[in-house]
């Protein structure tokens, strides 16, 4: 009995941590998802303020939209003035269209559709097409920014090649094919909600995606060559 | 690069886009497993997978310069502003030059060249007013996103 009472001991303390893990990851997930309704409900209130005529709820808003409009309308067109002058467009016709908004819904799944369909206006009226558009030495410098996962200067360097190279190849993309891999990639959208922007079946995002994918690889792996950077990825 | 030892590039699976649906991990039990096996056989999709991987941690990791503040307060609000503004600094620009022109060839310039040129000029400075004056409109208080017509 004196035997086994040490083996006892530690397999209650082993499912004891065990359990502790789980309440704590478990408890981590609830204060996400508490903030996460918390920040919803907040929006919600804001939109339902500048419904009723707030101007303070309605500047709060377009300022709380602003930065994530710009980055989505950046990474679809890849060019800085451009993409500003999508984001201005869009929060006009955010703002104007607020009285047909639901406030219960999240804001930001509606913004990003507005900000794709004035992207889709844009490049209609200029007939601008991304490769003509982007001049990727002017571009990388000027709006890429790196965040710093290595301690090390030379894995920064690394890392901001590597992102650089990513980045700049999606210019090489058909448009079609860079939209959804901004989506997936960059935006991180689940195929759910890629779906119910581009208003098309899951089965069509994941293999449209998969193409997309296939496609940048290629790109990405011929700029490393071209840049004699083959083991770079 | 590695062999694809399964004889099949992933271009040319079957399933092809079952490749991304693993590494977005949204495959059923089955479909996981099946790709799981399929990278433990074959040396050269696994390094496939990786690759798109990498592709995909780094384009997560992409962060973007924030416009300054201010530059929003500067640009011209909507297409009507904006095609005047470029419109009339381009005229403005004209003007400028023919400015030079007048100056170096004064003697040369016919009376009708020189209204047409004259004309041209007012319309420059003309469309930078009324670019100013949409914003305004459009935009009356000194905040840049009051009073949206609805």
């Amino acid at each position: 009995m004196l035997t086994i009472l040490p083996f006892i001991l530690s397999i209650s303390a082993h499912v004891t941590t065990t359990i502790e893990k789980g309440l704590n990851s478990g408890s981590i997930d609830r204060t996400i998802n508490d903030k996460e309704t918390e920040a919803r409900a907040r929006t919600a209130e804001l939109v339902r303020a500048a419904k009723s005529g707030s101007e303070q709820a309605r500047n709060d808003l377009a300022q709380q939209i602003r930065d994530p409009a710009f980055y989505f309308a950046l990474q679809l067109l890849g060019n800085r003035e451009d993409a500003m002058d999508v984001t201005q467009d869009s929060l006009m016709r955010f703002l104007g269209s607020l009285d047909r908004f639901e406030e219960a819904r999240p804001v930001l799944p509606w913004v990003r559709r507005i900000v794709r369909n004035s992207v889709i206006d844009l490049q209609r009226r200029k007939s601008v097409r991304r490769a003509n558009s982007l001049d990727s030495d002017g571009y990388e410098g000027e709006s890429l920014e790196v965040i710093d996962l290595g301690s090390d200067s030379s894995d920064r360097a690394v890392n901001h090649e590597r992102r650089k190279i990513v980045w700049n190849s999606l210019a090489d993309l058909p448009e079609s094919q860079r939209e959804i891999v901004v989506l997936r990639e960059y935006q991180d959208l689940s195929y759910q909600e890629i779906a119910a922007l581009l208003e098309v079946p899951i089965g069509t995002v994941m293999s449209r995606l998969h193409r997309a994918r296939i496609e940048l690889r290629a790109k990405v792996l011929n700029r490393l060559e071209e840049n004699e950077l083959e083991g770079l990825l | 690069m590695a062999e694809h030892s399964c004889g099949l590039e992933p271009s040319e699976a079957e399933n092809e886009e079952l490749f991304s649906g693993l590494i977005d991990g949204v495959l059923t039990q089955a479909d996981a497993q099946r790709m799981r096996l399929r990278l433990e056989s074959c040396q050269g999709c696994g390094a496939f997978v990786e690759e798109l991987r990498t592709i995909r941690a780094n384009a997560q990791a992409t962060s973007f310069k924030t416009p300054e503040a201010d530059s929003w307060d500067e640009r011209p609000i909507g297409a009507a502003s904006r095609f005047l503004r470029t419109f009339g600094w381009l005229l403005v620009g004209l003007w400028l030059v023919i400015n030079v022109v007048l100056v170096v060839r004064m003697d040369e310039i016919s009376t009708t060249a020189l209204r047409v040129l004259l004309g041209l000029s007012f319309a420059g400075w003309a469309a930078l007013l009324l670019s100013v004056l949409i914003d305004r409109l459009k935009n009356p208080s000194d905040e840049r996103y009051r009073r949206v017509v609805r």
